[in-house]
Formats: C-alpha cells, sequence, structure tokens
C-alpha cells in the first residue's frame, strides 16, 4: 500500500467516515439484527463508538443501544443470507483511479491492490477484524526465538500459465523482492528476512535477522502476492501489463484509463470459486460522476465516495452503503529538527489550538474519529484511555509563554493543491490563529509536496497515511530515530526502546500495553498532531450479496455473486 | 503545391526540435522525483538510488535528452516507466477517442453555429440577431464541467436515456459508441460552436458591405442565394482558421471533458502522466500533440485554396 494514495485521489479518500460500523439499513437491519450485538469486535467497535460519532448512526445503528450491530463485517457477511451463492454473471467496479501497475512487486499505489486480490493468491490474509487467517499457506509456525517461520503451502495450486504454485516458486518471488536490483519497494517491507529456504515442495522457511512480529500482516498485502516463477523469467518488466498469478480471476485486458478486465479462473483451487464470471474495472477520477455511474447502474459498486454525498446515499433506498473503520490517519506533521517545531512546547501549543470535533462535524459532515494517536479504532492495539490533547486555548497559550513565544509564532505549513486539503488546512490555520499563531499555507503538487517532505524540507505538512494492518505499519518507521517516515527527524531514546520491544513481542495483548505507553509518550512530545481516523466506504448495488467489507478497504470480489 | 507541403513540412522539423528541448527541460526541471514518486513513502534511499540507476535518471541531463532524442528520430518514443507500455501504443490506443471526440463536437458546433450565424449576420439586430447572440455570451461562458455535470444530471439520472461514463470503441457497435460519445461532444461542440458562430456572423457581416455582393444585389439576386453562392464562401476563411486552431486544440485532448465523462483519451493520458512524472510518456504526447497541431495548421493553410480559388501556393 502506498502512503498517502498517490495517484488515487488522496483527499478523496480523506473525504471519508469513520464512526465505527456499517451503517446501511439493508445490512443492519437484516445481518445485525440477527446475529446479536456481542461480539468481540463489536464491543471494541462500541466502546469507541461515542462522542462524536454517534450522529452518523442511522437509526437502526442506534437501536443496538451503543453497540451497534456488532462490527460490519458479520453483519455484511450475513446480507448474502438470502439464500444459497449463485454463479455466472458479470459486474462493474468503479476505481477512484486508474491502476500504475500489474507487478506486485513495483505497485505503489493502494488503488492496484483492488485488481491484484483477484488476481493473485497470497500467502496469508487478514479477516475483518484483521486477524490473520490461512490463504496459500495453510498454516504456519514461529520459532520461540521469532526468527524463523515455517508455512505450509497448500498443494494443488496452479498459476495461470499451468506452472505449479510450490515452494520453489514462493522462493523465486521472495528472491525477486529482495534483489537490489529490481528495485522493488516491497524489499523494505521484507528487510529482515535474510534467508528463505525450499525443503519440500509444500514448505517455505523464512529465516528474519531479528523478530518482526508485524511480518505475516505485511505477508497478507503485496508482498505475500505470488506471481509466476516463469512469467518473471520470461516477461520481465512486462509484468507490469500482463500478470500471471493463481487467483480466483484470470486477466484479460487493460486499457489504460478505460476499463480493466478479468474472468473467472475455471481451474481455481478453492472449491466452487468464484461466483462470478467476470469483473470489470473502469477507473472514474470525478467523485460526483463515481456515484451518479452507480445510481444509473452503469457500475455496480464503488471504492470511496465524497464526505458531502455520504448522507444522501445513506438514505438512498436503491443502494447499499457499507461503512467500517478504516486504517487510516490524518495529520499534521511538525519538524522536530528545524525552528519553530524544534521546541516541544511549541509544538504542543500547536495541539492544544485543534477541535477534532468541530473539523469532523464542518467538513467531514460529522463523519469520522477524532485521533489522538496513529492506531485507528479497527486495529486490535487501538486503545481509548489515551487521550491527550482537546482544545484550550488557556494551555496553547501558557505553552507558547513558556517556548519563548508569549504572543504566538508564524510557520509553514505544506499543503497537497486540492480543495478538500486546502479546505481543512484553512481550518486548521483558523483554530491555530486564535492564540496568534499563525500558519501560512504553502500549495504544492502532491509530487513536489512529496519531494519536498522527503527532504525534510519543511516546517509542518498536513497530510494521510492510508495505514496498515498491522499497528507497527501506522507508527514504526514514523517515530524510529532515522526511520524511513520519520522526515522531521523525531528521536526519543524511550520510544525507540519501546518501539523495537513491539516487534520483538508476538503476544497481541503484551504488543498493545506497549503501543499505549509508546502512544502516550509521542502524544506528549508532539512531532505529529493525530487529526482524525477516515472511515472506509464502500456502496453497492442490492444485487450484489456476499461481500465481505474488510477495514483494509480492499474489494475480495470471489465470494461476491449476484441474486437474480 | 507539392513543393509548398515540402517545404512547410521541413519547417516543422525545427518547431518540433524546439518542443523536444523545451518539454524535456520542463519535465526533469520539475519538482518531484519519479523514482520518488514511483516507490511514494517506501522509499528507502537505495532504493531510490537503484530505481534511478534502471531509469537512467542518474545519467546528466543532455545525456538523457540526446539518448531520448536518438531513439525518437529512430522512430522509438520510448516506453512508460510505470506500465512499460510503448508510448506510441499508448498514444495509439488513446487516438480513436480523441479524434471521434473532436470529429463530433467540431461537427456539432457546425451543424449549430453556421446556420444560426448566416441568419443573425442576415437579420443583423433584429431579435434573432439578439437571441443567438445571447446564446453564443452563454455557450462560451459557461464552463464544460458545470455543463457536463448538468447534461448528466437531465440524461443519466433524471431521463435515464445516456449512460454517464465509458467509452465504447466504434468496432464494437455504432449506437453504443454515438450514446457514450454524445454528452462528452454536446459539451465540447457547445462552446466551439459559440466561438464559430460569433466568427461566421462578423464575417459574413464584412463580406456583405463589400461592392461585388452590392452588384450581386443589382442584379437582382435573392438575398438568400447571394449569400449561398457569392458571400458565404469568402466569409468562411476567417471561421476554417478559428475552426482549424480549434481542432488542433482538441488533439491535445479534452482534459476536463475526459476526466469527468470517464473517456480515455489523450488529455487524460497526458495529466495523469505528468502527476506520475512518467517521463517518456509526457515527453511523447506532448510531441506528437505539437505535431498534431502544426499538421492541422497545414491542412486549413491548404484549405483556404479551396475556399478561395485567388488563392495559390507555390
Amino acid at each position: 500500500m502506498r502512503p498517502h494514495d498517490f495517484g488515487d485521489d488522496p483527499f478523496d479518500r480523506v473525504a471519508h467516515a469513520v464512526s465505527t460500523t456499517s451503517l446501511t439499513r439493508r445490512t443492519l437491519l437484516r445481518g445485525g439484527v440477527a446475529l446479536g450485538f456481542t461480539t468481540a469486535a463489536g464491543a471494541l467497535l462500541a466502546a469507541c463508538g461515542g462522542g462524536g460519532s454517534s450522529a452518523t448512526s442511522t437509526p437502526a445503528g442506534e437501536s443496538g443501544g451503543g453497540a451497534p450491530a456488532g462490527g460490519s463485517p458479520t453483519a455484511t457477511t450475513a446480507a448474502s443470507g438470502d439464500g444459497a451463492p449463485q454463479r455466472g454473471g458479470s459486474i462493474t467496479v468503479a476505481l477512484n483511479s486508474d491502476l500504475t501497475t500489474m507487478d506486485p512487486h513495483k505497485s505503489t499505489a493502494a488503488v492496484d491492490r483492488q485488481v491484484y486480490q483477484l488476481i493473485y493468491d497470497k500467502l496469508v490474509d487478514i479477516d475483518a477484524q484483521l486477524n490473520i487467517v490461512p490463504y496459500l499457506a495453510e498454516r504456519w509456525e514461529i520459532a520461540d526465538d521469532g526468527k524463523q517461520y515455517t508455512f505450509t503451502l497448500v498443494s494443488g495450486v496452479t498459476f495461470h500459465d499451468g506452472e505449479p504454485l510450490n515452494a520453489a516458486a514462493v522462493k523465486a518471488n521472495f528472491d525477486r523482492m529482495l534483489d537490489p536490483a529490481t528495485a522493488s519497494p516491497r524489499r523494505s517491507e521484507v528487510a529482515q528476512v535474510t534467508e528463505v529456504q525450499a525443503p519440500d515442495d509444500t514448505t517455505v522457511v523464512l529465516v528474519l535477522s531479528q523478530p518482526y512480529a508485524p511480518l505475516l500482516a505485511t505477508l497478507s498485502d503485496r508482498a505475500g502476492m505470488i506471481i509466476s516463477p516463469k512469467a518473471i523469467q520470461e516477461k520481465g518488466d512486462d509484468l507490469a501489463r500482463e500478470p500471471v498469478g493463481s487467483g480466483a480471476f484470470v486477466f484479460v485486458e487493460w486499457v489504460k484509463d478505460d476499463h480493466l478486465t478479468v474472468k473467472r479462473n475455471e481451474n481455481y483451487w478453492q472449491e466452487g470459486l468464484p461466483y462470478l464470471d467476470q469483473v470489470t474495472y473502469k477507473p472514474v477520477t470525478d467523485a460526483t460522476v463515481r456515484l451518479t455511474s452507480l445510481r444509473t447502474n452503469e457500475v455496480q459498486m464503488v471504492d470511496a465516495i465524497s464526505a458531502k454525498d455520504v448522507e444522501a446515499t445513506k438514505n438512498d433506498p436503491s443502494l447499499v452503503y457499507s461503512e467500517v473503520a478504516g486504517l487510516a490517519f490524518q495529520y499534521i506533521s511538525l519538524n522536530s529538527s528545524k525552528p519553530p517545531f524544534d521546541k516541544k512546547e511549541l509544538r504542543q501549543a500547536v495541539a492544544w489550538t485543534i477541535d477534532r470535533e468541530a473539523i469532523i462535524n464542518a467538513i467531514f459532515f460529522g463523519i469520522g474519529h477524532p485521533a489522538q494517536t496513529p492506531i485507528p479504532p479497527s486495529s486490535w492495539a487501538y486503545d481509548e484511555s489515551v487521550q491527550v490533547y482537546h482544545q484550550d486555548y488557556d494551555k496553547a497559550k501558557e505553552l507558547l509563554a513558556a517556548g519563548g513565544a508569549p504572543d504566538g509564532f508564524e510557520f509553514t505549513m505544506l499543503v497537497t493543491n486540492t480543495p478538500d486539503a486546502i479546505q481543512l488546512a484553512e481550518a486548521y490555520r483558523a483554530q491555530m490563529a486564535a492564540v496568534g499563531i499563525n500558519a501560512k499555507l504553502e500549495l504544492l503538487e502532491f509530487g513536489t509536496l512529496l519531494d519536498r517532505n522527503d527532504a525534510g524540507d519543511f516546517q509542518a505538512v498536513s497530510l494521510q497515511w492510508s495505514g496498515r494492518p498491522d499497528p507497527d505499519g501506522n507508527i514504526y518507521n514514523y517515530f524510529i530515530t532515522d526511520g524511513g517516515l520519520n522526515r522531521g527527524k523525531y528521536s526519543n531514546p524511550e520510544v525507540d526502546r519501546l518501539l523495537e520491544q513491539t516487534r520483538a513481542v508476538a503476544d497481541p495483548a503484551e504488543r498493545k500495553k506497549l503501543y499505549a505507553e509508546v502512544c502516550r509518550l509521542i502524544a506528549e512530545d508532539a512531532p505529529m498532531i493525530f487529526i482524525r481516523f477516515p472511515a472506509e466506504i464502500k456502496v453497492w448495488q442490492p444485487v450484489i450479496q456476499g461481500f465481505v467489507h474488510v477495514p483494509d478497504g480492499m474489494m475480495r470480489l470471489k465470494t461476491v455473486w449476484l441474486r437474480q | 503545391m507539392g513543393r509548398y507541403v515540402l517545404r512547410r513540412i521541413l519547417a516543422m522539423l525545427p518547431v518540433l526540435f524546439l518542443v523536444s528541448l523545451i518539454v524535456f527541460s520542463l519535465i526533469h526541471l520539475t519538482p518531484g522525483d519519479p523514482a520518488l514518486t514511483m516507490l511514494g513513502e517506501e522509499a528507502t534511499p537505495e532504493a531510490v538510488a537503484a530505481l534511478r540507476a534502471k531509469l537512467g535518471l542518474d545519467q546528466p541531463l543532455p545525456v538523457q535528452y540526446l539518448r531520448w532524442v536518438g531513439s525518437v528520430l529512430q522512430g522509438d518514443l520510448g516506453r512508460s516507466i510505470r506500465s512499460n507500455q510503448p508510448v506510441s501504443e499508448a498514444i495509439a490506443q488513446r487516438l480513436p477517442v480523441t479524434l471521434e471526440l473532436a470529429f463530433l463536437s467540431v461537427l456539432i458546433s457546425l451543424v449549430i453555429a453556421i446556420p444560426i450565424g448566416i441568419v443573425s449576420a442576415m437579420r443583423r439586430n433584429s431579435p434573432v440577431d439578439a437571441a443567438s447572440t445571447s446564446v453564443a455570451l452563454l455557450g462560451v461562458s459557461l464552463p464544460n464541467f458545470f455543463l457536463a455535470i448538468l447534461l448528466i444530471f437531465l440524461f443519466s439520472i433524471r431521463l435515464r436515456w445516456l449512460p454517464p461514463i465509458g467509452y465504447t470503441p466504434l468496432a464494437d457497435g455504432l449506437l453504443d459508441n454515438l450514446r457514450r460519445m454524445l454528452m462528452p461532444s454536446i459539451t465540447l461542440g457547445t462552446a466551439l460552436s459559440a466561438i464559430v458562430m460569433r466568427m461566421t456572423r462578423s464575417s459574413l457581416l464584412e463580406v456583405l458591405d463589400q461592392d461585388y455582393v452590392r452588384t450581386a444585389r443589382a442584379k437582382g439576386l435573392t438575398e438568400l442565394r447571394m449569400v449561398r453562392v457569392h458571400a458565404l464562401k469568402n466569409a468562411l476563411i476567417p471561421v476554417a482558421t478559428v475552426v482549424g486552431l480549434q481542432i488542433g486544440g482538441l488533439l491535445g485532448g479534452a482534459i476536463i471533458t475526459e476526466t469527468i465523462f470517464a473517456l480515455p483519451g489523450i488529455g487524460r493520458l497526458l495529466v495523469d502522466s505528468i502527476f506520475q512524472r512518467d517521463f517518456p510518456l509526457v515527453q511523447g504526447v506532448v510531441l506528437f500533440t505539437s505535431l498534431a497541431f502544426l499538421v492541422v495548421n497545414l491542412l486549413v493553410d491548404l484549405l483556404y485554396a479551396l475556399l478561395d480559388p485567388r488563392i495559390r501556393y507555390s
């Protein structure tokens, strides 16, 4: 997944909501009520559901008495309960931008992954509660020291070109990712892997240089997708246009900016799947037109709609609206290595000026969850008790005085030049201005902004991170000293120590405690101000059944079928 | 004539050379490293360095430029650094869409604009003239995206007559193709027709003041026949110039219209490649659209000779 969803209209996605559960009347009434409200996920989601998000609950949601519908996944799955799944039919799905490449080892755009879900199989997957579940690997063992992973592969899987998917194929994929000549963005994701062994056809052993708890979550994304080794050999760079995987659908054609078509894999190894004969993706960059083409049934499913359209969409009985807590967070990054934000007090002063609820209500139409940390409510590591900042101008003024700028100060904030991003930055600016902090907005095209950000050439930046299933992907590289995403050169030895521990410890409960602790420290230092957790939204035509809405927003369509 | 055309074609070469130099310099001087945008924030310094080396971006700019121009001269526009698709193939894929869109919108504009322009000129200062002038003003000032959304609202959402997005190749069915091209063509054609209408009117008015027209009138020709036989042909020369320039522009793609109606035309290809810093693609598309513009201009100049026999090229 690529950081700021470049090429996929980052601020379109920003415009989404958070709250906590699926709010479709259809899914809620049918699935939610039927399945009860007591799943673990439901409890967790409900816990973070209070406050800001309640305004967005539909009547059905509120009827759950504060525990709306027990987590969408179950609810959504239940929507398929209209009888047995039926085979056949084709659907068209609107994406918010075109793909950049079909090669998972080269991809950096989030939108690419939507199509990969169909064409490629992964070693493991995540479910709607972000648990790791078996996929190509039917089971795995992790050595006690956390430095060796042994996967047992499903046997009898073949690629679309007829080649067998075995341990040697998996090894060939890791070799390609890890080869510096490939220049793969995956390389840093699996950097801990020092050796890949394939002792027999169905056994793959990954040897790590150090324990790395997020590894399995990483392998549920592009790093775990297995390409046909024969295609790697023969096609090379042309894999970008001619993908060969082992997934439930086979690539047919891609006419850039027009459509991308995949068809049913008749020899798919999972019995009975997929149900659909064909899926066509259409890139429709304009959010209004995207929704219109859904309403007119030109497409049957859309990825992402504008916040302004959420209310109308929810109330449209001819559409199914689904919303789950996502993985992303929106932030303001403050450069700790440069004045004025080399002074901790001034960073904290800015943090105390922001009213998250007001921003969510005014700019995101009331949908969204205020953020205090980079770990979103969808994660098992989310801790509601970490509450550090709210808007308090008196505190901000005290800190300004302590930081040697009692009358405020001026700084420049880099902002992407899209209307939504500018509107958000204007809101920040207005809230900061109340205590004399004058934020000058510098509007930049996204590529240029990335350049400046990468070079550390900024005082402050307003951005969004698209998020990872494992909390590590939302925090480690941002805050570890000299981390790959730590553009503001933040450094705190205690934070470093705790972050290393979160990778070494395998037990989720213990990791969660460590994350809460490190999140408090980071909030206190305020190298970054966390604003909002956007929600994950999908909208589809009621004819679509069996869709499981996972917080990563990926449309896994092999279980989807059409109600005739 | 043949020598004239040859001379004009030779004159294009320095222009194209300059265009190549300008587009290469601009895109390479624009902030935003393709390696960085490709890797996103997953970019570690060594990954960026490796990718830059792979793409040849670590070479000095003059070397990169000469390499590119060298391969262009051999007919190779290079490959997209994202999808590895040959640039010429990417352009060829988009060209039918852009050509059809340009053709249809010009057709629509001419069908609307020429008759109205003639009537306005003949009934100068009449209510008809005033009405058509107002409509033309509205057409020029109405932004494309707004008109496009209005059309979608009316024809797709309210009436459900036309699909809001997408493109069907001509080969897959003329009717479906036209159903999808209609709204985009109207969107572009409306703005164009306003310009053409005003140009037809003023140019015809000028011609109607000429001596030979007075002579023709004196011979007792009806006003309509006089316009048709004598005046219109001469009045169309400036109109042809304007339409030619517009076609040249349309071949560069109609970015906003293509985006709203999700048409895979040249304009979106260019914009996407700029945002992705896909240097070979940007360079190839700009070079191609410049060439298209020059060719259309040449054709318009040749058309003058057809409209006015006094114009001779040698």
